[in-house]
């Protein structure tokens, strides 16, 4: 459904992307993986269409990002940010509804059908007993369970005629969480995942994450990132090897060794 | 599930009676009591009525002008709280009512060589000034608005208009100094209707934005990068807040000069009633603080009656024990 062609980005005189092509299926988990600086949260920031690159495109089914408008996009790309601070005491129902921004015009007011979907996203993360409490008395692993709500809300497109399949961007989900909250954040991942599936309408997931565990068994497809290139892409077995992982990460491959071993472990949960 | 919107309805309401009741009778306490009956008759012609015309031509404009000046420094406030992300800024952080001093001292100092007649007229060229000046610093580095480089100005340029206000007094008699000083305490001690008349067409524009701004304000609390993937155009609604509430701003700083604490005050306060979302913080916010500021103003008349204290006192006396409390009863401001 989305399709990256090219993409190159530079700050300054410095290079974060450099020609960078993905391809991003329905329904499919993708994974992008990649040491501290190697551009994953600039290529998510691309692909949710807050940032322009200064070189190649990014289609949403076939048409150009840029023709579509902000909240064309945010009816169907909803962005989960590695933490989100709010500047004021939203309750926790407060902050999913914000999810249906791009549904409602200028001036009106949430209506049945966004309380609903607003529920329905609750219930599916597991918060909606939270629905009244302050966002800001929530452990980290709430907030984040709370703000996939409100992406979840913002996907929602029961009120939408021109519906398109939704994308899931997460920029490192489980990066400010205990082991707890990672395992959990995880399994949810994969449950709405699974969810969306059975319930006929596939949902897309893009994820940013350091955790190769995590990503080699959620993920259908990686992406390899370093210094703005891509090193890898493909099936967890495939990007994962010896020889990728100690190249990215400089480590040796005698290190690089049992480090693989534990990732192709089976799944924890 | 109740939509929160609906639960926060009743006090917008509640702060709407208490305002119109507050503009009301406070025309009827001070030194000369007023009697409803008479200043509400039919029969006694109005030239004759002094009670009718106390209360018409003196008192009424001067409780109305509070209740405007209020209410809309108090909604300022939420508008520049949410556009900076920051529940300490006020309606003057970003150097607006500096300006806007700054062309009142001017018009007091050298009011008979200025082209443009008045002090009202003097301190909206002034706030206006400020406006453009502070834009144009936080616009040029980079397209949009950015707001650090907004607060910075806006601070810089409090110092710079604050010196150059030092310049004007320091060229100026005792007569006009003292008069300057008055000002810049703040006062409603309006003269008809004609400052009102004046200032409301820009406050009205900018009450139109606030409503307009309300629900991408609440998206903005989540950051700037959170709000676009929501659907936000924040370059736009950056400059609508802006705009909008640096004009309420200087409008409502001609009429009463630089009164003090109300943008903070009120906002805090109704938020712990009504919640953070802004489409309920707003409206509650200007009604209540036309109401506060309309209570703060008969403070300022009675309580050393027959002297009159400037209403920046009053409201200034109260802002800061009310600082010192919120500091003590939470920790994480």
């Amino acid at each position: 459904m989305l399709c990256a062609t090219d993409l190159s980005v530079a700050f300054g005189a410095q290079h974060v992307l450099t020609h960078v092509s993905i391809n991003i299926p329905v329904g499919a988990i993708v994974g992008i993986l990649g040491p501290n600086g190697s551009g994953k949260t600039t290529l998510l920031r691309i692909l949710d269409g807050t940032l322009t690159p200064d070189q190649g495109h990014v289609t949403l089914d076939g048409h150009n990002q840029r023709s579509f408008d902000r909240r064309a996009i945010a009816r169907r790309v909803a962005v989960v940010p590695q933490d989100t601070h709010l500047a004021f005491d939203y309750t926790v129902l407060e902050v999913v509804l914000m999810g249906r921004y791009p549904h409602l015009r200028a001036f009106e007011v949430e209506g049945p059908a966004d309380l609903a979907a607003a529920r329905d996203a609750l219930k599916a993360t597991g918060t909606l007993e939270l629905a009244h409490r302050a966002y800001q008395t929530l452990s980290g692993g709430e907030k984040q369970r709370v703000i996939i709500a409100a992406a979840l809300a913002q996907l929602d497109q029961r009120t939408m005629a021109d519906a398109g399949s939704a994308l899931l961007l997460l920029d490192e989900p489980t990066a400010s969480l205990d082991l707890r909250y990672q395992v959990e954040v995880a399994a949810l991942i994969g449950r709405l995942h699974e969810r969306a599936v059975n319930d006929g309408a596939p949902l897309t997931v893009v994820l940013s994450t350091h955790d190769l565990h995590f990503a080699s068994h959620i993920c259908h497809t990686l992406v390899l990132l370093a210094e703005g290139k891509i090193v890898a892409q493909g099936a967890p077995g495939d990007v994962l090897t010896v020889e990728t992982l100690s190249t990215v990460y400089g480590i040796s491959q005698e290190l690089a060794a049992p480090v693989l071993a534990r990732i192709q472990m089976g799944p924890q949960r | 599930m109740t939509s929160p919107l609906r639960r926060g309805l009743p006090w917008v309401i509640v702060c709407a009676v208490a305002a119109l009741a507050a503009v009301a009778l406070a025309p009827f306490i001070g030194q000369t009591p007023l009697h409803f009956d008479r200043v509400f008759s039919w029969t006694i012609p109005f030239d004759n009525n002094v009670d009718a015309q106390i209360f018409f031509l003196a008192r009424l404009p001067r409780s109305l002008a509070a209740a405007i000046v209020g209410g809309t420094l108090a909604a300022a406030g939420v508008v520049f709280q949410g556009l900076l992300r920051n529940p300490l800024a006020t309606p003057y952080t970003l150097g607006i009512s500096a300006g806007a001093s700054f062309g009142a001292m001017t018009a007091i100092t050298f009011g008979t060589l200025l082209p443009f007649g008045g002090v009202t007229g003097a301190s909206l060229a002034g706030a206006l000034l400020a406006v453009f000046v502070v834009y144009t610093l936080a616009s040029a580095r980079q397209s949009g608005l950015s707001t650090t480089v907004l607060l910075l100005a806006g601070v810089t340029m409090n110092s710079f208009f604050s010196a150059l206000i030092l310049f004007v007094q320091y060229l100026s008699d005792f007569t006009e100094t003292f008069r300057a000083l008055r000002w810049l305490m703040g006062d409603l001690d309006v003269a008809g209707y004609q400052p009102l008349v004046a200032a409301l067409p820009l406050i009205l524009v900018s009450l139109i934005g606030f409503v307009w701004l309300a629900r991408p304000l609440n998206l903005l609390s989540l950051g700037a990068d959170a709000a676009a993937t929501r659907g936000v155009d924040v370059t736009r609604v950056h400059r609508a807040a802006f705009f909008s509430g640096s004009l309420a701003t200087g409008a409502a700083v001609s009429i009463g000069g630089p009164i003090g604490f109300v943008g903070i005050i009120v906002p805090h306060l109704v938020r712990l009633v009504v919640g953070a979302d802004h489409r309920l913080v707003l409206p509650a916010s200007f009604f209540f603080g036309a109401a506060f500021l309309v209570l703060c103003d008969v403070v300022s008349r009675t309580i050393m009656a027959p002297l009159e204290l400037p209403v920046g006192i009053v409201t200034a006396m109260i802002g800061g024990p009310f600082f010192l409390w919120m500091l003590i009863r939470r920790k994480g401001l």
